[in-house]
């Protein structure tokens, strides 16, 4: 014969429907890891059609490389790289208390999308200047590689875009002490920033540098 | 010595009386956070595009009542109207229909308050209504002919704007799925209580584990796919056009890579959902659970390597060996399960329950779409009929008789669980008659057409296969018919069938160890599992559920 | 309650009896199934048609046995382990077995080898490079097949030569001629989307796919023979079949394959006839046009009262020559003809949004290529369509050679057909000549 025990757990969250911060914390942070990880996918689609091009049409991307230049792009590079770390001392700055200081990094790291995105216009026209542009014309020699080259880039610049919109949705919120006890948001803000920076060094090394 | 905790609240009794109550009507018309809610609009709502790709299926069928073009203006109109009823019945039908079935079932199996981001799910779902609306536009403006396949260059250099108008309505369904499939994974690893260990799990949250995995891995292929095709139509870059340097094969190999895993976000929660049915109603044990789970994740995981057998006429010649043998490998986990969910029934008690029929139906069925899998997946065979009526009875067989059934099982087994009230058994097996014998003779016939000679998607045929397409013009009827039984049975069953109780199957997966509906929270407490969710036949579960039984008796349950 | 861990369930003697039945229902139902082979599959018209029926064949006996085991295994449940009425308990706890789940894992597998190894060896058998092939009269020739909405053209590029050197191509419109024993080799190459050549006789299928034009497009090849079929008179017919969706008319691209006895029947009623047909052109431009125009795909989109084409794609051409001079200001009905032939995207039709393909010497396109003599005949043949006609049919043997001349810089000769009598290799095949290419 079982024994039968009709248990009475004392319940452990009070609040029903409401998580507690600890499950909240571990949600979110699977929960972008995912979202991340199908972004990955639509990147990689972009990245390989651009080496399968690339592979075929060794002129083109050569001359391209001529025509590209390097130095504004690296500026950007540069820019975008230090907006990480400007995340990143905001994130510390939020576990160490430090509301305005955090305030004070985000802002920064807003304003570093807003420069990368600024080059990237600036970039975009004087490209549009030399006849690369986004659809098919059979006048240019270009015809074919603008499509691959702005792809890729623009998808990068938009991701950027959203970014800043996150980075400036970080401070209001923050400004309101919501992440004052528990800074996940943050950390799920700075988790996608320097996804968005990962993905920018491979588009640079792969478009710009090889 | 067994020792069995129910989950009993010390104020148990008080909130059950609250929770009797169910959800007014208005409630599922407007925004909602609540994962039950949530499940029955995704289920309505999929249920109508069900309707809708139905009727569009019945004016194919009478389309080909006769080797001419009579019913639709033009061989396009006739085009546009398959190419809508696939992309309804795909993305606006059997994935959201999962997702309902996900979204309020998994989280009461498993234990969990809610799913892992309500506001995200309710999201995702309100996604799916403007989607609609575009597809839907799109086929009255100027409709996409390419089928739901897309093939460029024919739906980018020739179809209507339409097909710009069904790439956006499939991009957000598309996102609406990932949002939708992270949710789920995070509720499966996160939202667990700590005894619903991971072998544990009802196989139903093992499926949707399995397919989330899938969905968030491959509809972004999709996701790219897409927005490649609209900048082809759109901004004039040749992605697909070979004259601008495209390679046409790029999409197809794109498409498939998510869309042949697409075929297992179809099917393998309609295989989580059999493996519940069987098992309550056959009063058994699922006969090797943990290889029924994991062979979810094999289907899963194989599914991803076979993408080109869709393409074994236009592949490289060379190509087309190593993804016949993939293709192949897939038929071993799937057999996997089809000799577990046998073992399952063999020997049991079985209840011819309207739930029970639609499972065994499913068995019945799939076995002959895994067959025509098999012999598809033969690559000089598929040579023949490829394109051909053939591969439409095949993923038919698959999809309806496969996903379709399970989905009515799943409706039969866990309308009780939603509304509180039985649906008519009577009526029930009534559907089932119409359904199996409707489908089995429209689909079957069509492996004959179509190793005969006549390709898919056309309006006009030879006359020698009309008595064929008149047989399945004639069954299709029926089966489009039987829909209204069970439309009928609901709507009457919702406001008189006879009360449920918290667990008329006497099951023993969480869900049915609160009341029906379960009130705001899911639980009155914190529940705990039975050791076993298949545990059928010991001593310890009938005494679990007389506990269970005992608590939510006298009167609770009823709405 | 009894402890029912260990409960094995036994088997009722009604399980017996069914579980026989049914076996022997099994056995039969294969064998049933095996003798549908014939009926449910087209003719075997050719070698491979025999080894993809054989894998069929393997395949429905493998199939008929798990069909039949499943779902005899299923009605045995059905009817024996059914809950009996006033039976609320439950089944035994019966977990699984891991012995029996390792076998219907592992014979499964070695099913599944059998079938890939089956299945690999056919295709390599038939997908062989045959030692020669499209061999006629002695020597390979080259069968262009051409997909276009919505109709299949085939070329034969012939190794004989016209007096002025030119090789010459057979244009078969939707037509392929073939003999048993032929190695048929086809090339398919698309002029828009994607196509797919199906022979359901011959259980052949290859998608075309568009490829650069300026590179040559993206010509994929189709491999065949054809054998003799029992009880078939010759020479016999075989549909061709579009299988990949085209557009609104894909259910009626289709064509003939037409098997010939033997090398000797096809050259007597096809080959040499056709080409003879090229060296003899009607000297009449109006009869060699009418003869011309329907080895292009023109009916593919055209209607035609007087060829019996009824496609709705395009602009109707009955009445053409009452209208063509009447719609481009300046410009004669014979200019508007052929511009609209061969410039095929200077006007539209208004009502038609679909741009026609160019017909003339200097297309891509092999179905396409119009040279100027067919260019000018085929517009005398339009500018007969009509009650009345704007084309000055009085001087159609200047008048429209001019037309092409200042439309095109292209010089007529418009003495084809008039002197290479005694060229011809059959003369008594003159008669059948006409109807042969048309």
């Amino acid at each position: 014969m079982a024994e039968l025990t009709a248990s009475h757990l004392p319940a452990a969250h009070d609040d029903h429907g409401h998580m507690s911060e600890e499950e909240h914390n571990n949600n979110m942070k699977l929960g972008v890891w995912l979202y991340l990880a199908s972004e990955i996918v639509i990147f990689s689609i972009m990245i390989v059609g651009y080496i399968i091009f690339r592979i075929n049409n060794k002129d083109i991307v050569a001359q391209a490389h001529e025509e590209l230049g390097v130095a504004l792009v690296t500026a950007n590079t540069f820019v975008l790289l230090a907006s990480s770390f400007f995340m990143v001392m905001g994130l510390r700055a939020m576990q160490g208390g430090n509301r305005s200081g955090m305030l004070r990094w985000i802002g920064l790291t807003a304003l570093g999308g807003i420069v990368f995105l600024g080059g990237q216009y600036i970039e975009y026209s004087e490209l549009a200047h030399l006849g690369i542009v986004l659809g098919f014309d059979t006048a240019s020699e270009w015809s074919t590689f603008g499509m691959r080259f702005y792809a890729p880039t623009f998808f990068h610049g938009a991701h950027v875009f959203v970014g800043v919109l996150w980075a400036l949705e970080v401070m209001r919120r923050g400004a309101r002490g919501r992440y004052d006890n528990n800074p996940i948001g943050i950390e799920m803000f700075g988790l996608y920033w320097h996804f968005v920076d990962v993905v920018w060094i491979m588009l640079f090394t792969l478009i710009y540098l090889v | 010595m067994a020792t069995i905790a129910v989950p009993l609240g010390a104020q148990g009794e008080q909130i059950e009386a609250e929770a009797v109550q169910r959800p007014a009507l208005s409630e599922y018309l407007r925004w909602s956070v609540d994962h039950k809610i949530i499940g029955v609009q995704y289920g309505v709502s999929a249920f109508l595009f069900f309707m809708i790709g139905g009727a569009m299926a019945m004016l194919i069928r009478l389309e080909l009542w006769t080797p001419e073009l009579d019913v639709m203006v033009s061989g396009a109109a006739y085009n546009s109207l398959f190419t809508i009823h696939g992309t309804i019945m795909i993305f606006l039908f059997i994935i959201p229909m999962w997702a309902a079935f996900g979204n309020f079932v998994v989280p009461l199996q498993l234990g969990a308050k809610d799913m892992a981001f309500p506001w995200l799910n309710a999201f995702a779902f309100w996604l799916i209504p403007p989607a609609a609306v575009v597809v839907l536009l799109g086929y009255f403006v100027s409709p996409a002919e390419a089928g739901w396949t897309s093939y460029p260059p024919l739906s980018t250099l020739f179809s209507g704007d339409g097909q710009t108008l069904w790439a956006l309505g499939a991009h957000l369904l598309g996102i609406s799925s990932i949002m939708g499939s992270i949710n789920f994974i995070v509720t499966i690893f996160n939202m667990r209580p700590p005894e619903m260990t991971i072998w544990r799990m009802p196989l139903l949250c093992w499926a949707v584990l399995a397919t989330s995995i899938i969905a968030v891995m491959a509809t972004p292929f999709l996701a790219g796919a897409l927005t490649l095709l609209l900048l082809d139509r759109v901004a004039g870059t040749t992605f697909f056009d070979a004259a601008g340097g495209g390679d046409v094969l790029l999409w197809q190999n794109i498409f498939w890579f998510y869309s042949h895993p697409a075929v297992y976000i179809m099917v393998l929660p309609g295989m989580g959902v059999l493996s519940e049915v069987l098992s309550v109603h056959s009063r058994k044990p699922v006969f090797g659970y943990r290889m029924v789970g994991l062979s979810s994740m094999g289907i899963a995981f194989v599914g991803f390597t076979v993408w080109a057998h869709h393409m074994f006429t236009s592949l490289q010649p060379e190509l087309r060996i190593p993804f016949m043998i993939t293709t192949m490998i897939i038929a071993v986990p799937t057999g996997i399960k089809m000799f577990s969910w046998l073992g399952t029934i063999w020997g049991g008690k079985i209840r011819f329950t309207s739930a029970m029929l639609f499972a065994l139906g499913f068995l019945s069925l799939f076995v002959i779409g895994g067959i025509s899998g098999v012999m598809l997946a033969a690559l000089p065979f598929d040579i023949h009929v490829h394109d051909t009526y053939f591969v439409v009875s095949h993923f038919h067989f698959v999809l309806f008789g496969g996903s379709v059934f399970a989905v009515y099982a799943a409706l039969y087994h866990w309308f009780p669980k939603v509304t509180g009230r039985m649906m008519n058994e009577r009526l029930g097996r009534i559907h089932f008659l119409f359904t199996y014998f409707g489908f089995l003779f429209t689909f079957f016939p069509m492996h004959v057409v179509g190793m005969l000679g006549m390709p898919r998607r056309v309006a006009v045929y030879v006359e020698a296969f009309q008595p064929w397409n008149q047989l399945i013009s004639f069954s299709a009827f029926v089966l489009g018919f039987s829909s209204f039984i069970v439309i009928y049975n609901v709507i009457k069953s919702y406001y008189h069938g006879p009360v449920a109780g918290a667990n008329p199957w006497r099951a023993l997966t969480l869900e049915w160890q609160t009341t029906s509906p379960p009130p705001a929270t899911n639980f009155a407490d914190d529940p705990i599992p039975f050791e076993n969710p298949y545990g059928y036949g010991t001593e310890a579960a009938a005494a679990y559920l007389d506990v269970v039984d005992e608590a939510f008796s006298g009167g609770n349950g009823s709405p | 309650m009894e402890n029912t861990r260990s409960n094995i369930p036994s088997i009722s003697p009604a399980a017996v009896v069914v579980t026989a039945v049914f076996l022997l229902v099994s056995v039969i139902g294969i064998n049933w199934f095996a003798t549908y082979v014939p009926v449910v599959l087209p003719e075997q018209a050719s070698a491979e048609s025999k080894s993809v029926d054989e894998l069929f064949y393997i395949l429905m006996i493998i199939g008929g046995v798990v069909f039949f085991l499943i779902q005899g295994m299923l009605l045995i449940s059905v009817i024996a382990f059914r809950a009996r009425p006033g039976d609320d308990s439950d089944g035994p706890t019966y977990q699984g077995n891991p012995l029996l789940e390792i076998v219907w894992t592992i014979i499964p597998a070695m099913v599944v080898v059998f079938l890939a190894v089956v299945s690999y060896n056919i295709w390599t058998q038939n997908s062989e490079p045959k030692a020669s092939v499209n061999l006629v009269d002695g020597s390979s020739i080259s069968i262009n097949v051409t997909g276009a909405r919505y109709a299949w053209t085939h070329q034969y590029v012939t190794e004989r030569f016209d007096d002025n050197g030119g090789q010459i191509v057979i244009n078969s419109g939707a037509d392929l001629h073939t003999y048993i024993g032929q190695n048929v080799d086809l090339t398919l190459q698309t002029q828009d989307v994607i196509h797919s050549y199906w022979v359901p006789a011959m259980r052949v299928k290859q998608d075309l796919l568009p490829g650069d034009p300026a590179q040559g497009g993206r010509p994929t090849e189709l491999r065949f023979t054809p054998v003799r079929v029992e009880g078939r008179a010759y020479p016999a017919e075989y549909p061709i079949v579009c299988a990949e969706l085209c557009g609104d008319g894909h259910g009626r691209m289709r064509g003939t394959v037409i098997v010939y006895e033997d090398e000797s029947q096809f050259l007597d009623q096809f080959y040499e006839p056709a080409i003879y047909a090229i060296l003899n052109p009607p000297a009449d431009p109006v009869l060699r046009g009418e003869m011309e125009v329907q080895n292009y795909i023109c009916n593919s989109c055209h209607i035609l009262d007087s060829l019996g084409w009824t496609s709705t794609t395009g602009p109707s051409l009955n009445g053409i020559a009452e209208r063509a001079g009447e719609r481009v200001p300046g410009q004669s009905a014979e200019e508007y003809i052929a511009t609209s032939i061969w410039n095929s995207g200077a006007f539209r039709v208004p009502g038609y949004d679909q741009q026609m393909a160019a017909f003339g010497p200097d297309v891509v396109e092999a179905g396409n290529v119009m040279s100027p003599e067919q260019l000018y005949s085929i517009v005398a043949y339009l500018c007969t369509q009509g009650e009345s006609s704007d084309c000055d049919m009085e001087n159609a043997s200047t008048t429209i050679p001019d037309a092409i001349q200042t439309v095109f810089g292209y010089e007529v000769d418009i003495t084809f057909g008039m002197e290479s009598d005694e060229s011809a290799e059959t003369p008594d095949a003159e008669a059948e000549a006409a109807d042969e290419s048309a």
